[in-house]
């Protein structure tokens, strides 16, 4: 009963919006009282299709959310984790201010980081954007990855380390598998969040660094609802495909063994 | 055959090290201002070819995007041996960028062109953003374009003085629906009137929205007088003594406005969605082609047709492209501005095709067959003929209205 | 004599300015178990993890087999620690966390049939593939300490192992891991604030209290003889006369009146209630002086009296001993 409802209630609120965004964007604008016609078009993606720069820049988004992913997870780790397991003098100072970059507005952020970029010869550089990408991600990582670490407890540490086991080795028999829940998550969030940037990218990137919502965000403000709708699956598509590809790398990683099957000195 | 085969490997590492030194040039030795002003057209020409210039604009059309990349850029390679990148970036970041590379003091930038007018043209003359004055460098400036006319020497009331070369002109019109509307107001009066018998069927963006902005000011143009709007530089007093007519106006239309004006619009965007829906008969925008590619997409009923307001008359402004101070490829930059201006750029950015958008150029100054050329352009069943637009032309007003009509509006219209 | 084996030499531990433990110094010998009692709050989880390596000593040292280990890391520790959680790796199989240790120093191969060998050995084999939030509480201890025993520690540290487990189960659990420790020979220390647990596991008990080790010694004899107040209180069942005097429980007997004798003391105290322990009767007291409570043995055809009545605890002159003292050593 209770699961049933729970199905339902996804489909309703998850599946059907998203059914019916890819619809709109295969279908001509319909407008109100008028009957209902399946005709198809192609429109909406011809136009999202239409620079001849969106592979490059899809490359170059998912190089940077990647990236952006991979530098939030190791802060998000380390600060999460003394966060979450060590008592130290002004803790809850830092973690508040450790979530403040969130509530600051994007273009301060954005104004501030581009000068330090420039005279770090950072600015207009790929590099450059995946650091300014770490702003609005890593206060959400940092709490993610510290509510894993609560809910891993330290005993758990503390008891593989009594065994005899190295950091390393503890890191990936008990933290990684444990906190896999946490880093999805925080994967997630990172991916979606750099891979919708347009202001960050714009100021520090300068125009040198073309992802795609510096491509696509303009089109944005189009009435044309065929032409939003293609563009919006894409960018609800594109943190899937590339969660779902951290997803795979994790469990080719777990297939091949670093938790018991290989050989530790 | 040996000799053959050497000179041809030769000839392959000699063309990508030109490729390669035309990436860098950039970053390595921009050229300084006096340089490039003291320079004849043809060294320029020289030292442009092979550069890669990059022109940064606002990049939400596929239309205007097909006509750089589809028309411009092989136009320009094939004329000055240029290659042209288009970076897609809203111009406030543009200029965002600009600013703190100049406090940074970064004198090599990435920045050849940008698309500019009003506002944004005004804060990077201020801050001293921009390369020039270069427009009377350019052979097609001088040959085609009024150099006298007000449009150019102003621009929202803040003189060029040459930073920025005109590139097209836009108006301000309404669309209607003409299978609901057969007589479309021509005055404020019979706008008012319009209301009063179609309760619910009009309403314009709110102000702060770029097209809602501009609305206000036709307004303001028909309850004042207009030569003291131009006459007059901006003052608190005197806006505020002529602007009563403005929100009486505005108040008096509200209670037959859409939604009875409980709520307008935030955006133009919102209003086309509402008219493309059938809810409000009529929108509006600062180009007057620019309903052409919505009906052809199906979004704007087949029947939309454009009126502009004879009375107060319909606002139109140029647009320019101007030259960062720390352009690596000033002299590129200025070959793609040229190439831009000239009359065939220009008409095949009137092509309903691509663009479809008016130009500045004084077609009197064209020879007969160019101007036959231009003439004979349809631009489509939506867009006015040029001699009810010209009619109607009003020049824009200075710019510091605008913010000052928006915090007016909130207090005597929103807030009511 | 016999050998030292295990050594603890002036340990103290101090968080910033305030101190844990001060001076803690004791050894043992090979395969002794070793119960460290005391009340709750007074640093014996500290001590343990110090030992361990999961805290530093702030001075002293540790040796085993005379070899420091205050500078070793925690995985070159030969010590074992079984925690008052079972703690284990919810993501692994109940032979996989067997062996998690073992496989440090072993092939899979080997590790694995160590690991079989073992569970066959406690009875587990069933759950060997099982995960372990399939099994209950009590043998999931028992498998936390088949983990920490197959890898063969010099020492083996339990801290309060049985204290989330309910009685029946903490008393069966009890006997097992005493039958263990012993048939592999292991030297250990068993933390624990439960008397009855400390003198049936430990060779000795050793109490901590108020931050220093108070007495250490065979079960029975730190119970009958308690070296100070501390101990006589938190350990042993003794009316505590004065600073440097106790009479043990069993030699006091309850009166409703005092007993005019030359050779007996007479403490005046209020009657709570009265219990039979397997036929012997007990009354419940709270002495006036102190309003500590005490259990007087009764004779059975003594008349019950009326929660808050008054009346006599009495002793034999003769049954008061002396505090034997501080122990700092034990030789």
């Amino acid at each position: 009963m209770k699961k049933s409802l729970f199905y339902s209630l996804s489909a309703i609120f998850f599946l059907l919006p998203g059914v019916l965004l890819m619809l709109k964007s295969v279908t001509p604008v319909w407008k109100w009282g008028e009957a209902f016609s399946f005709t198809f078009t192609l429109r909406g993606w011809e136009t999202f299709l239409m620079d001849d720069r969106i592979f490059h820049a899809l490359f170059l988004s998912i190089l940077i959310a990647l990236a952006a992913t991979f530098i939030n997870l190791a802060i998000g780790m380390i600060s999460g984790k003394a966060l979450s397991h060590q008592n130290f003098k002004g803790k809850s100072l830092i973690e508040t201010l450790l979530l403040l970059p969130l509530f600051l507005p994007v273009m301060a952020a954005a104004l501030g980081l581009h000068i330090t970029m420039i005279r770090l010869g950072l600015a207009n550089t790929w590099f450059g954007v995946v650091l300014v990408h770490l702003v609005p991600t890593v206060p959400y990582t940092i709490k993610v990855m510290k509510a894993g670490y609560d809910r891993l407890g330290g005993g758990m540490l503390e008891q593989a380390q009594m065994l005899g086991a190295k950091p390393l080795y503890i890191f990936r028999t008990v933290e990684l598998p444990l906190l896999m829940p946490s880093i999805r998550s925080a994967v997630f969030l990172t991916v979606t969040i750099s891979m919708s940037q347009y202001v960050l990218t714009a100021v520090i990137g300068g125009g040198s660094v073309i992802t795609l919502p510096i491509i696509y965000y303009p089109f944005l403000q189009s009435v044309d609802d065929t032409v939003m709708a293609a563009f919006s699956t894409a960018f609800a598509l594109l943190p899937i495909i590339a969660v779902g590809a951290v997803e795979i790398v994790s469990k080719l990683i777990r297939a091949n063994g670093l938790v018991l099957n290989r050989g530790v000195k | 055959m040996e000799v053959m085969k050497y000179m041809k490997k030769k000839l392959i590492l000699f063309s990508s090290l030109v490729v390669l030194s035309g990436c860098a040039a950039g970053s390595s030795q921009p050229s300084s201002n006096e340089d490039v002003k003291d320079q004849s057209w043809d060294s320029i020409k020289e030292k442009a070819e092979g550069e890669t210039v990059s022109l940064y604009m606002w990049g939400g059309d596929d239309g205007i995007n097909q006509y750089i990349d589809d028309w411009v850029k092989p136009q320009l390679l094939d004329a000055y041996g240029v290659r042209l990148e288009r970076i897609p970036l809203d111009t406030n970041e543009i200029l965002q960028k600009l600013e703190t590379e100049k406090r940074a003091g970064q004198d090599d930038g990435t920045i050849d062109m940008i698309w500019m007018n009003g506002e944004n043209f005004k804060r990077a003359k201020e801050s001293d953003l921009l390369f020039g004055p270069f427009v009377e460098q350019l052979p097609n400036y001088n040959a085609y374009y009024d150099a006298d006319s007000l449009d150019f020497k102003y621009d929202f009331g803040t003189e060029t003085e040459g930073y920025e070369a005109p590139w097209g002109k836009v108006q301000f019109v309404f669309h209607y629906d003409s299978a609901k509307i057969s007589e479309p107001p021509a005055t404020l009066e019979e706008l008012q009137q319009w209301t009063e018998d179609n309760p619910g069927k009009f309403t314009y963006p709110a102000a702060g929205d770029f097209t809602g902005d501009a609305f206000l000011r036709h307004v303001l143009y028909g309850t004042t007088s207009a030569e003291t709007l131009f006459t007059e530089p901006f003052s608190m007093e005197l806006a505020d003594k002529e602007s009563a007519g403005v929100w009486s106006y505005l108040k008096d239309i509200e209670p037959n406005l859409w939604r009875k004006g409980d709520t307008y619009p935030s955006s133009l965007t919102e209003l086309d969605r509402l008219y493309s829906q059938g809810e409000v008969w009529m929108t509006m925008g600062y180009n007057e082609a620019r309903g052409e590619v919505l009906v052809k997409d199906g979004v704007f009923p087949e029947s939309t047709k454009s009126f502009v307001l004879e009375e107060p008359g319909s606002i139109g402004n140029t647009h320019f492209l101007s030259i960062p101070y720390n352009s690596p490829n000033k002299e590129a930059a200025l070959t793609a501005i040229d190439l831009l201006l000239s009359p065939e750029a220009q008409l095949a950015k009137l092509e309903p095709d691509y663009w479809g958008e008016n130009t500045p150029i004084d077609v009197s100054k064209l020879e007969e067959e160019d101007r036959q050329a231009f003439e004979a352009v349809d631009r489509g069943d939506t867009v006015l003929d040029q001699e009810s637009l010209m009619d109607a032309f009003v020049p824009e007003i200075d710019a510091e209205y605008v913010p000052w009509l928006q915090e007016k509006w909130i207090d005597e219209v929103a807030s009511q | 004599m016999n050998k030292v084996y295990f050594e603890v030499k002036g340990a103290s531990k101090s968080f910033k300015t305030k101190s844990i433990f001060q001076s803690v110094s004791f050894s043992l010998q090979q395969k002794e178990i070793l119960s460290l009692v005391g009340p709750s709050g007074t640093g014996k989880s500290t001590l343990l993890r110090s030992i361990a390596g999961l805290e530093p000593l702030s001075s002293g040292d540790l040796y085993i087999n005379g070899v420091s280990m205050s500078q070793k890391k925690m995985k070159d520790r030969p010590i074992g620690m079984v925690f008052q959680q079972p703690l284990l790796f919810p993501h692994l199989t109940i032979l996989e966390n067997v062996i998690y240790g073992l496989r440090l120093k072993k092939k899979k191969r080997e590790a694995e049939i160590e690991g079989l060998r073992f569970l066959q050995s406690v009875g587990l084999i069933d759950y060997k593939d099982a995960y372990p939030h399939s099994l209950s509480g009590g043998q999931q201890q028992r498998v936390a300490l088949i983990r920490a025993l197959i890898v063969k520690p010099k020492l083996l540290l339990l801290d309060e192992p049985f204290s989330n487990l309910d009685p029946d189960l903490r008393r069966e659990l009890r006997d097992w891991v005493l039958k263990l420790l012993k048939q592999e020979g292991m030297t250990a220390i068993f933390v624990t604030h439960d008397r009855e647990e400390a003198m049936l596991l430990g060779d000795r008990v050793a109490v901590l209290a108020e931050g220093s080790l108070q007495q250490i010694g065979p079960p029975r004899l730190v119970y009958d003889e308690p070296a100070n107040e501390l101990v006589a209180r938190f350990y042993s069942d003794a009316l505590i006369v004065d600073q440097n005097h106790y009479i043990l429980n069993q030699h006091l007997s309850w009166s409703a009146h005092p007993n005019p004798a030359d050779d007996q003391l007479f403490f005046e105290a209020e009657w709570l209630n009265d219990t039979y322990q397997y036929g012997q009767r007990y009354a419940h007291v709270k002495l006036l002086k102190t309003n500590r409570r005490y259990v007087v043995p009764l004779q059975s055809d003594e008349h019950a009296m009326i929660n808050g009545e008054r009346g006599f605890i009495c002793a034999r002159k003769a049954a008061i001993h002396r505090f034997t003292g501080r122990e700092e050593t034990d030789e």
